[in-house]
């Protein structure tokens, strides 16, 4: 996986040494190349331009480590998925203002400890291995938009297999809390 | 009311929430140290998938003691399993996409390669090219006699020969060796970004060549195109050439739909001014106003220019292309693509939006642009979105 067929080994190695012109150079042939594959990841957005410039800023970072030059392409997929990562989990975006199980937890670090006690196992064994997958991913920070490409749905049905989910749950956690007392 | 006050007078639901967030609580823990330090789950999935050149020696040293529990909690996690997924399509696409980036880039600066390349890809479009004129409706009159019926397939051969020729020629010409040729598969959409700045959105089964260089020279502001595109020119002094099969398109700043096929090139611009011509025939140029669409004719000139509708003659580009478009027609599109509910106040229905978004992007983000377009806040409730004027 080094198919570093442009940008050669010993123009890397003076941007390790410091030569500010040789990382110019490299960013030069870098830049367009990012643009092009976050425009294809996220679309034309104003996000691309922080997304191109925090992978450059990544990989500027990254240099001294690079032991073997030759590795340029690795480490630069390596910050750019990253990156398209952090997009994903909605790092560039404004924050979802959207009911889901998340708006939930705000309050539940000030809410006062009722003293509850269920079976939460129990309760995750009624969930589908699809509802489990959007909710995973959910708490790992992706976005409803993200969710849904990744797993070729739309946006509006994740939200409502959200929905009907909470609501199985809803009935089945209230079963529980009734057979407990 | 504030969910907090709903909590606060409804004890059953503060049960059933706390309840919930200990569910919630269990997934995560399910999760483990991935749902808490995404980096190191990048890392391990990117080692895993044979890719450890791109992490550090102490990175390496690091992931192989977590990997076994890694490992187990990928198997538990569906989630994870998904986002691991999404990651390794990443980083494979990233790869593929560097390749074809720097091979393309070195097929503008090695000869030797571009032979290779353009050969692979005019058997491919030769193949292309076959179907679609397989495809191609017929628009032969009804047979004739038979005593004339030779001739006239002759002249249908000579037709067809003559086409496959000026097909060949184009696309069999040697290119420059300073110049990039960006070719995109069926179903490929790419963004191309061209030196000046200038970028274009290559629909599947499309070709551009343009030039390496800076573009900074006199007449150097010039590419070749077939397909279907989106283009966004960037103003500058310099004029922009875009020459087709069949026609040639001058611009100086300005964002257009465009594409060619068997019946010709067809031109929908957006913005600015565009001027239109035959390729090799200067006489019957027209000038293009935006939300005006013209194709070249079987005479060999572009036709007068017609105003469309934008927003529907250019849906094939992917993008929501609005020149002007009301927000009583944007909202039954966005309300089709998206399948959720979007109404907006009476007095917002008749404000109009320019601008151009792409389908890909999230119904949220969409509707948050045209909001601020029109001074309107979106709502969200349990029939959809509202847009509610701010005035």
């Amino acid at each position: 996986m080094s198919r570093n067929r442009l940008i050669d080994a010993a123009l890397v190695r003076q941007a390790q040494d410091g030569d500010e012109v040789a990382f110019e150079a490299i960013v030069r042939q870098l830049d367009p190349m990012l643009r092009a594959w976050f425009v294809s990841r996220v679309g034309q957005r104003a996000e691309v331009d922080d997304l191109v410039q925090n992978t450059l800023l990544r990989l500027h970072r990254g240099l001294p480590d690079l032991h073997d030059p030759h590795r340029l392409e690795a480490f630069v997929m390596r910050a750019a998925v990253f990156e398209t990562q952090d997009y994903y989990r909605g790092r560039y975006g404004p924050r979802e203002h959207l009911a889901g199980p998340d708006a939930l937890s705000r309050w539940s670090e000030t809410a006062p400890d009722a003293g509850v006690r269920i079976d939460a196992e129990r309760a995750l064994g009624l969930l589908s291995e699809k509802v489990r997958t959007i909710l995973e991913m959910r708490e790992y920070g992706y976005r409803y938009a993200e969710i849904a490409r990744s797993l070729d749905m739309t946006e509006a049905a994740v939200k409502m297999q959200v929905k009907r989910a909470l609501r199985k749950l809803r009935k089945a956690l209230g079963e529980s809390a009734g057979g407990d007392a | 009311m504030e969910l907090q006050d709903i909590l606060a007078s409804d004890p059953a639901a503060a049960v059933l929430l706390r309840e919930w967030c200990t569910v919630r609580a269990s997934l995560v823990r399910e999760m483990g140290e991935a749902s808490v330090d995404p980096e190191q789950f990048v890392l391990f999935v990117l080692h895993e998938s044979g890719r450890a050149d791109a992490l550090t020696s102490s990175e390496q040293v690091c992931v192989e003691e977590i990997a076994p529990a890694f490992r187990q909690i990928l198997a538990n996690s569906p989630g994870l399993a998904a986002v691991a997924t999404d990651i390794r399509r990443d980083m494979q696409d990233f790869e593929a996409h560097w390749a074809a980036w720097f091979e393309e880039a070195s097929v503008g600066k090695a000869p030797a390669s571009l032979r290779v390349s353009s050969s692979r890809s005019i058997q491919s479009y030769r193949s292309a090219r076959r179907d679609r004129i397989r495809a191609r409706p017929s628009r032969r009159a009804p047979a004739p006699a038979p005593s004339s019926r030779r001739r006239v397939l002759q002249a249908g051969v000579g037709v067809a020969v003559a086409s496959v020729l000026a097909a060949l020629v184009f696309f069999l010409l040697p290119v420059s060796p300073d110049t990039v040729t960006v070719r995109t598969a069926a179903a490929e959409v790419r963004t191309v970004e061209l030196p000046d700045g200038s970028s274009v959105r290559l629909l599947g089964d499309s070709r551009l060549t343009y030039p390496s260089g800076a573009m900074e020279a006199d007449d150097s502001r010039r590419a070749e195109f077939e397909g279907r595109a989106f283009f966004d020119i960037v103003p500058d002094a310099e004029r922009f050439l875009l020459v087709t099969p069949d026609a040639q398109a001058t611009v100086l700043g300005t964002s257009f739909g465009m594409r060619t096929g068997y019946d010709g090139t067809e031109i929908i611009l957006v913005e600015g001014s565009l001027r239109m011509s035959a390729r090799r025939i200067r006489d019957g140029a027209v000038i293009l106003a935006p939300g005006q669409m013209s194709r070249m004719t079987s005479a060999g000139v572009p036709s007068q220019p017609v105003s469309v509708r934008v927003h529907e003659r250019l849906a094939w580009t992917g993008l929501f292309v609005f020149h002007a478009t009301s927000v009583r027609d944007i909202l039954p599109m966005l309300s089709g693509r998206y399948g959720v509910g979007i109404s907006a106040d009476e007095t917002l229905l008749d404000e109009r939006v320019t601008g151009r978004f792409a389908q890909e992007e999230s119904l949220e983000g969409t509707l948050d642009i045209v909001a601020m377009a029109i001074g309107a806040a979106v709502e969200a409730g349990s029939e959809g979105y509202r847009l509610t004027s701010l005035r």
